[in-house]
């Protein structure tokens, strides 16, 4: 199993400015609409985002997603149980909502796209409603149905162009890369252009078979949905459904964990997160950022924990389970991080890096 | 007979169902119980099966199908067994059965767990 917390201590210093990151490389399902639209509800708790821009961004995600699920064509992967069908990604950075997708289409496809985008961008964001009721009015719906109406849709709700590129992809197949740019109260402002690094992150996912990667608030409300990603995914794969079930549980004692001991100033408890799968396993890390005090505390436990083999961790458990009745605070009952060990089917690893103001982030890789 | 108002309460999607009935001395827990705010959620549950205990030795059945639970309501269910274990009167009268999928070893393990910490009638039931 290979150590990859270098890949995530990474992830987190690359985007260190923006507090709400979301990458899910496939499958692309349905199911997964309003599962991505509750991620995001839940990732964006702890900013203060008005409603009216929220109802907008969620807008922005359907559309974006939806096209991939009509449009998207499938490559199988070479690894069973783990196909490409591509990547989709939000992030918040500053006070602008970016989404990107990576998909691949029929070449055929990829020119009627190209034309579509050019005419799109070329119009006056004033002049956008007036393409989109003549292309409605036109409607000869392709087969797929929509005749642009989502890209045009895009253009119109983010008041800004919508980026693309256009590559080779496996197959004869062409990558349809997309990204739609949404920051409220600016019109058409210089725009960041990141597909390159979305490609890279798209890379990286793919070698490291990674299937989920999630940094934000780790409050309940975005949990339950990554976990519901992850049940559903585990099961419409071919993985065991005992494999994926303890998996569950090790995500939700990891992220509530996080949410418990690495809460900020403001009390909020943000995180990292990532999920893959390698060889039949299935890898969690998780991240945040702690004081030199739970540092020393993680440290001393995590150590001691590492070394104990299954019959003494068992043992472990059931004395703190006695114990943790004893407690005054009911709401510690330090059996987290022994269910964490217990779960992992090698030992798990840690590592501390420094952060910012005499912080330091604390990761965690558990393999099931 | 003692008069304690029945608990009933569906499952939400970090919740389990509870259905607590003092009338029939059943009490049933079933689902997944993921709350972040654990004791919230058992606290009511814990006196409300206090003060059953303290009130009746009548025959109990306690019957928990649970998906998987997080480790903090791990705390609580093994609490509130402690109480039906520590009762008044004949443990005999207490039954508790544990549902769980023939191929979830990690629920099969937590069920062994408590049973092995309990000294009540504790039967793991296989499906």
């Amino acid at each position: 199993m290979p150590h990859r917390l270098k890949s995530l201590v990474k992830l987190h210093y690359e985007t260190i400015d923006q507090p709400v990151v979301f990458s899910y490389r496939g499958p692309f399902m349905e199911y997964f609409t309003n599962t991505i639209l509750e991620i995001f509800q839940g990732s964006i708790t702890a900013q203060q985002v008005i409603p009216t821009i929220n109802r907008k961004v969620s807008f922005l995600l359907v559309e974006c997603f939806q096209n991939i699920l009509k449009h998207g064509e499938v490559v199988a992967g070479s690894d069973p149980g783990f196909r490409d069908d591509g990547l989709f990604s939000f992030r918040i950075q500053g006070s602008s909502f970016i989404i990107n997708s990576i998909n691949m289409v029929q070449p055929e496809e990829a020119n009627g796209l190209r034309s579509m985008m050019e005419e799109i961008n070329s119009y006056e964001p004033q002049d956008l409603k007036a393409l989109y009721l003549k292309q409605l009015a036109n409607s000869a719906l392709s087969d797929k149905g929509g005749a642009g109406l989502g890209l045009i849709e895009l253009a119109r709700k983010s008041g800004q162009q919508v980026l693309y590129l256009f590559e080779d992809a496996p197959g004869g197949l062409v990558f349809f890369h997309q990204q739609v740019t949404f920051c409220p109260g600016k019109e058409r402002w210089e725009i960041v252009n990141r597909i390159d690094e979305i490609r890279a992150l798209y890379d990286q996912m793919n070698g490291e078979h990674t299937l989920l990667y999630y940094k934000g608030d780790f409050s309940q409300k975005a949990i339950i949905p990554i976990l519901e990603m992850v049940e559903h995914h585990m099961a419409s794969s071919s993985e065991a459904g005992a494999q994926g079930r303890k998996a569950g549980h090790v995500l939700v004692e990891i992220l509530q964990n996080i949410a418990k001991h690495g809460g900020d100033k403001q009390g909020r408890a943000e995180g990292i997160v990532t999920i893959g799968m390698y060889n039949g396993q299935i890898l969690l890390q998780a991240g945040n950022v702690v004081s030199e005090t739970e540092k020393e505390f993680l440290t001393e436990k995590l150590v001691y924990l590492r070394q104990l083999n299954h019959e003494e961790l068992k043992d472990l458990h059931r004395t703190a389970l006695k114990a943790s009745l004893k407690f005054e605070n009911k709401m510690k009952s330090g059996l987290g991080l022994i269910e964490i060990a217990q779960a992992s089917t090698i030992p798990f690893n840690f590592e501390f890096n420094p952060s910012v103001d005499n912080r330091c982030l604390f990761t965690i890789q558990v393999s099931i | 007979m003692i008069h304690l108002q029945p608990i009933e309460l569906k499952a939400t999607e970090d919740t389990p169902e509870v259905r607590f009935s003092a009338a029939d001395g059943l009490l049933v827990i079933s689902g997944r119980s993921l709350p972040e705010n654990a004791w919230q959620f058992y606290q009511p549950l814990i006196d409300w099966t206090r003060a059953y205990c303290a009130a009746s030795a009548q025959e109990t059945l306690l019957e928990l199908k649970l998906d998987y639970f997080n480790s903090s309501s791990g705390r609580f269910l093994f609490e509130l067994l402690t109480i039906l274990e520590n009762r008044a009167g004949d443990k005999s009268k207490v039954q508790v059965n544990w549902h769980v999928d023939h191929d979830d070893e990690l629920m099969i393990e937590k069920g062994q767990e408590l049973k092995g910490l309990l000294e009540i009638p504790f039967r793991i039931v296989i499906q």
